[in-house]
């Protein structure tokens, strides 16, 4: 640290004085301290690139609103960042999961009222790759379907199903993140994945009738 | 521990389970929702610094983070013999705080780090905690996390951005010298900033960032009057923003010194 007259003088020294507090800061650390700092800045920068596209998509599988999603996943990745030494190499997924947890369900109890799922959808920028207007508008339902499914299952259930099914991570990989058993990972995965093909019949049913109805 | 085939990989399954989960592929964050997170933990400057590994593709992350620390190291002494300098210059003449020059050519300061509720930061525990090191305690990390460190020929070639320098990352520079004016309780600079960076890029990325630093400093300085009507005007044009909670809350005034997320 820097003498503290010299903080008080550039502190006084409106605009300029900011910059050059932080410039004297940096300058004043000791080679061991910007080793550390840099290392720690790298490994967070690494974190955000790796994860957050999964982190922002299970924010949204443990529905979270989608007005609510950038806002709730820099959150997860602000408290990692706070506890970025404490968390082991290689281990940084499971930190993101556990944390994302807690934080979702803030923004759900904040949330207070329950969203129209449907509605809901309508904000998100969906199906860049849909090649028309039409596949848009179909990929919006489906998500507004599966939002509605994903809403109906228990807590427990569905965040394996979300890693599961959505995600791509092993159960294996699931076990460890969520600290569970993997005999229980594979109940919750089994009883899911029932109540996803039952939604899927009566979607595709509702989808028949509707399509009939219309011609 | 037996894998299970996924659905949308199954044969057996109908198109329409196929369909749905293929559908849930397409939701994507936008590139703004990570460039606000790298600025919020403070490493937004490494777009711009180089020290983040993407930058230079081919090159092992360690190996940049290494020649990085140590051109640091290698001319740490000379920018430590022009402190003073700079210390003397600021006092002479007062600074003005441009958005552009001396701030590009600043070390990047913290982002700021919002502060969180104390319920929400979980305590270390297995599977992921490090295990205590020789080296090092496994203590939490500090509240804020220092930016990565700027290649000091920055700090001696003061005026010039570096070519590849892209418009998106000098954005990001520029709202993490407003933030860091923010929460630094300098609310004159922070609001100094968030116009230039509007004189700077009217159509910006980070325009709502621009104008929630704005109207939080207008709430910290007092100015509730002009801090409501763009509080207001800032809630009808952005109504599904991340920032709304922020500043309703300002608004309600029951958290003078509350922070964007």
């Amino acid at each position: 640290m820097f003498p503290s007259a010299l903080t008080a003088n550039l502190t006084a020294t409106r605009g300029g004085g900011a910059q050059a507090i932080a410039f004297l800061e940096l300058v004043s650390r000791s080679p061991a301290e910007m080793i550390s700092s840099t290392a720690r800045a790298a490994r967070v920068r690494a974190m955000v690139d790796q994860h957050f596209s999964f982190v922002w998509r299970y924010l949204r599988g443990l529905g979270v609103p989608a007005a609510e999603v950038d806002d709730t996943a820099q959150q997860v990745f602000v408290i990692a960042s706070q506890k970025i030494d404490a968390i082991q190499e290689g281990a940084e997924r499971s930190f993101l999961v556990g944390t994302a947890h807690g934080v979702a369900a803030n923004a759900r109890r904040a949330d207070g009222r329950r969203r129209d799922l449907a509605t809901d959808t309508e904000l998100e920028t969906v199906a860049d790759d849909a090649p028309d207007a039409e596949a848009r508008t179909g990929m919006r339902e489906e998500l507004a379907v599966l939002d509605r499914f994903l809403a109906s299952l228990p807590d427990d259930v569905r965040e394996v199903f979300v890693l599961f099914e959505l995600e791509g991570l092993t159960m294996a990989a699931i076990a460890e993140d969520l600290g569970l058993a993997p005999g229980t990972v594979a109940s919750r995965l089994r009883r899911a994945r029932e109540e996803f093909q039952e939604m899927a019949k009566r979607f595709q049913a509702s989808r028949g009738t509707g399509r009939r109805g219309a011609s | 521990m037996n894998e299970p085939s996924r659905i949308r990989l199954l044969d057996s399954d109908g198109e329409v389970e196929k369909s749905l989960l293929r559908a849930w592929r397409t939701r994507q964050p936008t590139e703004a929702a990570r460039v606000r997170t790298l600025a919020a933990v403070g490493v937004g400057g490494a777009l711009v610094t180089g020290a983040g590994a993407s930058l230079v593709p081919g090159l092992p992350k360690g190996a940049i983070a290494t020649t990085s620390l140590l051109k640091w190291l290698g001319v740490a002494g000379g920018i430590a013999a022009t402190a003073g300098a700079a210390a003397y210059v600021v006092q002479q003449n007062r600074v003005e705080p441009a958005v552009t020059a001396p701030l590009q050519a600043a070390p990047t300061p913290r982002a700021e780090m919002r502060p969180l509720p104390p319920a929400l930061i979980p305590e270390p525990t297995a599977p992921w905690q490090s295990a205590p090191s020789a080296v090092g305690p496994a203590t939490p990390a500090p509240a804020t996390l220092p930016a990565a460190a700027p290649p000091p020929a920055a700090a001696s070639t003061a005026r010039t951005v570096p070519a590849s320098t892209s418009s998106l990352d000098q954005e990001v520079l520029a709202i993490d010298h407003a933030r860091h004016a923010l929460a630094g309780g300098d609310m004159p600079l922070a609001l100094e900033l968030a116009d230039a960076y509007d004189a700077r890029f009217p159509a910006g990325a980070l325009t709502q960032e621009s104008a929630e630093i704005r109207i939080e400093a207008l709430y910290r300085s007092g100015k509730r009057a002009q801090a409501d009507r763009l509080a207001t005007h800032f809630l009808a044009a952005h109504p599904t923003s991340p920032y709304v909670r922020v500043i309703r809350t300002l608004q309600a005034g029951t958290s003078a010194g509350a922070t964007a997320p």
